[in-house]
């Protein structure tokens, strides 16, 4: 068995799914390719991927219920792949389920970061150390501390949870929705408004130039995440 | 006729009055007792109406005869000179009580065109607030109702002008449409009902939105007999005509917002295809010129130039894939301009974090950097349209800046306005360039690929959010881009 991460493929343009082989190839993982929603079925069976990488808009489907369909059994990170560029589109697919969103046209330097964020995330998970140490950001997610640069960083409780919410998948981007039901309760999925005030405050704790993050990113109209690496 | 009959007897009254008034002050002579007879015709003819002023000029003129004039207590008349007087005093107060009453109608005119001036006011203050044409005609039709206490409704015809719905009506009564009859109104733009030549049988009022011939809604007012009043008339006349003004204001305001639009849309339509030639089939000749150099020479090419000839490839492509994007976004915002798009609060800083983000990983020729204040407030925004235009804007500050300052994006707060700008030390825009020039700038002797797409979807952006895009040539060289909030798209601070 091989030691290379095996990422499955699903994605009916041959063009595409040829140059995305061979990229995750010459990176050192292990692509299988497929064309549609009823092969990838039977390949997630067969071959256990650590990763799905998925195009959308599919001959026999749409790709975004297949996400759904596979969170019920699984956590394996799931990239979206779509040339649909609305923000509506992208928050829809990550509030499926899915972990990150890469819209077409894009470079492959671009996938492969995506890729490594995502099975870092995984690696994380899986090691259970349940810390999270990023540039001098340490967050213990066991034990409830956050420190930077060693001095330990005073939080209201709203920041902390957030944050924590946030650690929890790093490099994951988390929706507005998913965030406010998280920290405020389902009732809060709107009060958007809330978050700019509260993570504006939280920037303003852990970031040195608030307006430059390096570990609290946006992602305009669609959600937050936190730097990964 | 009863209020006919009372105003005889006051009027008999009055002159029994002056009878015996006249014995009182009979000592004074007959020009006092004329004078108290006169001013017995004088009160009926004010207060009583003219019959009753003719019938106590007639009874006035037998009491003096009968009571003060010689051979008294008899109508017999002695004299000549008697009758001359008699016929004198009957004359005069025939004249006095038709001056009286002419005045008290003048009067009365110019009271109620002082009412109806008043009224006409009131109901112009309350129409000229609204601003679309239900709100006008729901207005109307409760102000109807209220005046004159009739029901009111408007009908809209279908297409073909011949079927009328009931749009709108006040909750008070019900109101029946004759399609037969409101087609007639508005083919002829004439009014149907009581006190008009037309159908005056017909128990309604039927009164056309136009002054010409045409497919238009029509008012309805239920009357329910054919009676006529001219007050009635009159008012209802005074209010359709208010209700008229104010439906042609909002109908002209709604047309010249329409053809605003549309010029906006024409403008944005022009930008894409000005500037889509362009910035489409120069990348598009030099991936296909690269790679068929490759395909076809790769034998005599040295491995450098093969590397360069890729490298170009791969930035031409890059900006492919920027103009297309930018492409469809302006398709997708000319679709929206005139719309309102659903704006939530946002904070300047995180869209200046966002964007700066995805330019962090980038090979960029000048540095980038941000200077947003602690305490900006957040702005009523679409928060992915605004990291658009915050790109698109340093795009073309890196496109045309030069030197070794960075290129700064940052937000200022002027009074109650907040800006999001981008300042570069490029060449500048041209001399007299203006934004309404946007349109037809295609780098106009500029440097950078795409500019005149990208500030197209800047300007059409800041259009959707009420914006104001303002270009600053800045001292010492370069250009500051603004996107200007007003003080009614900020607020709700971070306390």
């Amino acid at each position: 068995m091989s030691e290379q991460p095996r990422i499955l493929v699903v994605e009916d343009d041959r063009e595409i799914s040829r140059f995305i082989s061979s990229s995750l190839s010459a990176a050192g993982y292990s692509p299988s390719l497929t064309a549609d929603l009823a092969q990838a079925r039977k390949a997630f069976q067969e071959k256990r991927p650590d990763m799905v990488i998925l195009d959308l808009g599919l001959p026999d489907g749409d790709g975004k219920l297949w996400i759904t369909e596979l969170r019920q059994r699984s956590d394996v990170p799931v990239l979206v792949l779509s040339a649909r560029q609305s923000e509506q589109e992208k928050v829809a697919c990550l509030d499926c389920g899915a972990d990150d969103y890469l819209a077409k046209p894009f470079g492959v330097d671009e996938m492969l970061a995506r890729v490594r964020v995502a099975l870092r995330r995984t690696a994380m998970m899986i090691l259970r150390d349940r810390v999270y140490e990023v540039d001098g950001l340490r967050i213990d997610l066991a034990a409830g501390t956050v420190e930077l640069d060693g001095k330990p960083v005073k939080l209201s409780p709203i920041e902390y949870k957030l944050l924590m919410t946030l650690a929890q998948y790093p490099g994951r981007v988390i929706t507005h929705r998913q965030l406010l039901s998280a920290v405020w309760g389902s009732e809060y999925v709107d009060e958007t408004h809330y978050l700019r005030i509260h993570m504006g405050r939280l920037r303003a704790k852990i970031e040195a130039i608030p307006a430059e993050p390096r570990f609290l990113l946006t992602d305009p109209g669609i959600g937050y995440r936190i730097a990964a690496s | 006729m009863r209020h006919q009959f009372k105003h005889a007897w006051i009027s008999l009254l009055l002159v029994v009055a002056a009878t015996v008034t006249g014995f009182v002050v009979a000592r004074f002579g007959t020009t006092g007792i004329v004078m108290l007879y006169l001013l017995a015709v004088m009160a009926a003819s004010y207060f009583l109406g003219f019959f009753a002023a003719i019938l106590a000029a007639i009874g006035s003129f037998l009491a003096i005869n009968y009571f003060f004039i010689e051979p008294r207590y008899t109508f017999e008349v002695a004299n000549a000179e008697s009758w001359a007087a008699l016929l004198g005093f009957l004359a005069v107060s025939v004249v006095v009580a038709s001056l009286v009453m002419r005045l008290q109608d003048q009067t009365f005119q110019a009271q109620r065109a002082k009412q109806r001036a008043e009224f006409a006011r009131l109901i112009s203050e309350q129409l000229a607030d609204l601003h679309d044409e239900d709100s006008v005609f729901i207005a109307g039709c409760r102000l109807i109702h209220q005046t004159t206490g009739l029901p009111a409704g408007i009908a809209i015809p279908d297409m073909s002008g011949g079927q009328f719905t009931l749009a709108h009506q006040c909750p008070e009564g019900s109101v029946g449409i004759d399609h037969r009859a409101a087609k007639w109104c508005c083919q002829n733009a004439k009014v149907i009902g009581p006190g008009s030549d037309n159908w005056p049988e017909i128990g309604k009022w039927i009164i056309p939105f136009e002054r010409l011939p045409g497919v238009f809604p029509v008012l309805v007012v239920m009357k329910g007999d054919t009676s006529t009043d001219d007050d009635e008339i009159g008012y209802l006349r005074d209010m359709l005509d208010q209700i008229l003004t104010a439906y042609q204001r909002v109908r002209n305001e709604r047309r010249a917002k329409d053809a605003e639009r549309h010029a906006q849309e024409e403008a944005i339509q022009n930008a894409l295809l000005a500037s889509v030639s362009h910035d489409m089939r120069t990348p598009l000749t030099a991936i296909l010129g690269a790679t068929t150099t490759l395909l076809g020479q790769r034998a005599v090419l040295g491995d450098s130039e093969q590397v360069r000839l890729l490298e170009s490839v791969r930035a031409e492509a890059q900006h492919l894939a920027n103009t297309t994007e930018n492409i469809l976004s302006l398709s997708r915002l000319e679709s929206n301009i005139g719309r309102d798009i659903e704006l939530d609060w946002q904070s300047l800083e995180e869209i200046v974090g966002a964007v700066l983000q995805r330019y962090r990983n980038r090979n960029l020729p000048y540095e980038l950097r941000s200077d947003v204040p602690q305490d900006v407030p957040l702005i009523k925004a679409d928060a992915a349209l605004l990291s658009q235009a915050l790109g698109n804007l340093v795009d073309n500050a890196m496109a045309a800046h030069g030197g070794t300052e960075p290129v700064w994006v940052g937000v200022e707060k002027c009074g109650e306005q907040i800006a999001l700008c981008v300042k570069d030390r490029g060449k500048g825009f041209p001399e007299g360039f203006r934004i309404e020039h946007i349109r037809k700038f295609h780098r106009m002797g500029m440097h950078g690929k795409g500019m005149g797409l990208g500030l197209s979807i800047v300007h059409a952006i800041a259009k959707l959010h009420g914006a104001d895009l303002r270009i600053i040539h800045r001292e010492g060289g370069g250009t500051a881009v603004e996107l200007i909030f007003a003080e009614n798209q900020t607020g709700g601070g971070f306390e």
